[in-house]
């Protein structure tokens, strides 16, 4: 087995090591902030239909102006972002009707709603660095300005799917910008055992359980067909993955790699060969993760998946490769 | 460099310090993987929503 994979079948209880305590702690702390149950979304008005296009950061979002692309359509159908995506989707004209956010980084994720303290470029180069948001790359400051004034015009029509887990710092951002906060728990544990801390939180705030598969993306995809029942749902820039030629150090974990693998890190990467577009993508091991979670995840939803990145790894059973334009029109369906 | 570095004298005991070598280089590890992980757990359910057991009074949606 190759390294990348030998890695990432680590990931699992790896993640429950790096969210779990500050997770947990964050949830203690968000206890005064909570009203709303993420449940109440799925009887709040959003979008028309049974369809919905969940939103995440990748670098086919871009590379295949799909938010743009959206925006001329006049989609009427529910928009359902990853925090990640907040700025790209403001920036292109199209309000999510929901966001969400999970990742207790104490620091980090409040700059994907526009951080109105960032006055000089961060110590830390995460934004920087990477291709998620390519605007920070150039003139970080500026395009937090820009992020900031965006999400205060737009946040009150914005809900916020939050997790107790989320960081208070994010929490207090969202309420300062407008937006309403429907809460869930992240799922730590197996609910069944008698010790389980899934178990245990729920019994704290009463407020559901979601799965989460890993990361916001997946969350945010069963956030649109668990939580809001949509039955059709599109993925736009869930990529887990890096297109042909992006430097490995433009990439999400490679300041880690190199400090695990120290000159072997290339070999961390996975290089998969997309059929439906003809390209070769690569991912890091916590991507390769996230793609066998999702597959199996999507393989039993109580949905049809469409993948309208146009780019990407995930494909397989149970999800369906479309353009943008088909998921839009109606047309596609499982292959 | 070795050559300025090496002792001029000799130990009585012998020592073996490959047990704690073998635990910082796990310790390394475990550190180093979890800086690799996602934002939130996967947990091998079926039930992408639990809302607590319908005993509790709760369940209102479990999925």
């Amino acid at each position: 087995m190759e390294l990348g994979r030998r890695i990432a079948k680590a990931l699992e209880v790896a993640t429950f090591e790096r969210v779990a305590v500050v997770g947990l702690a964050n949830a203690e702390r968000n206890r005064p902030r909570i009203a709303r149950s993420v449940l109440e979304l799925a009887e709040t008005p959003l979008g028309a239909g049974d369809a919905a296009l969940v939103v995440g950061a990748g670098p086919s979002l871009a590379r295949r102006r799909s938010l743009e692309r959206l925006r001329e359509s006049g989609w009427m159908g529910t928009i359902v972002a990853a925090d990640g995506a907040l700025g790209a989707c403001l920036r292109a004209g199209v309000v999510p009707h929901v966001v969400v956010s999970v990742d207790p980084h104490p620091e980090r994720i409040v700059r994907w709603f526009g951080d109105p303290r960032l006055t000089e470029p961060s110590a830390d180069d995460y934004f920087r660095r990477q291709e998620m948001d390519a605007v920070h790359r150039h003139d970080e400051v500026g395009a937090n300005r820009a992020l900031v004034e965006l999400v205060d015009a737009f946040g009150p029509k914005i809900k916020v799917a939050a997790a107790t887990s989320a960081a208070p710092a994010v929490v207090e951002r969202c309420e300062q910008a407008g937006m309403d906060l429907y809460w869930w728990n992240p799922m730590y544990d197996d609910y069944e055992r008698p010790d389980s801390i899934s178990r245990r939180l729920w019994e704290m705030n009463r407020l559901p359980c979601l799965n989460g598969g890993g990361n916001v993306g997946t969350a945010a995809w069963v956030v649109a067909h668990a939580v809001l029942g949509k039955r059709r749902v599109g993925l736009l820039g869930l990529d887990f993955s890096y297109p042909p030629g992006t430097p490995y150090e433009k990439t999400q974990y490679y300041p880690e790699l190199v400090e695990l693998l120290a000159d072997r890190f290339a070999e961390a990467y996975t290089h998969v060969e997309n059929p439906h577009v003809g390209e070769t993508w690569f991912c890091d091991p916590a991507y390769v993760w996230f793609r066998d979670v999702f597959l199996g995840m999507a393989g039993e939803a109580d949905c049809e998946t469409f993948n309208c990145t146009e780019g990407g790894i995930l494909f397989g059973d149970g999800i369906a490769f479309v353009t943008l334009d088909d998921f839009l029109a109606g047309r596609g369906g499982p292959r | 460099m070795n050559e300025y570095l090496k002792g001029n004298y000799e130990l009585d005991a012998k020592i073996d310090d490959t047990t704690d070598a073998a635990d910082s280089t796990d310790e390394f590890e475990r550190k180093a993987l979890s800086r690799l992980g996602g934002s939130i757990c996967f947990v091998s359910k079926k039930k992408l929503i639990w809302n607590g057991d319908p005993a509790d009074g709760a369940g209102k949606k479990n999925r």
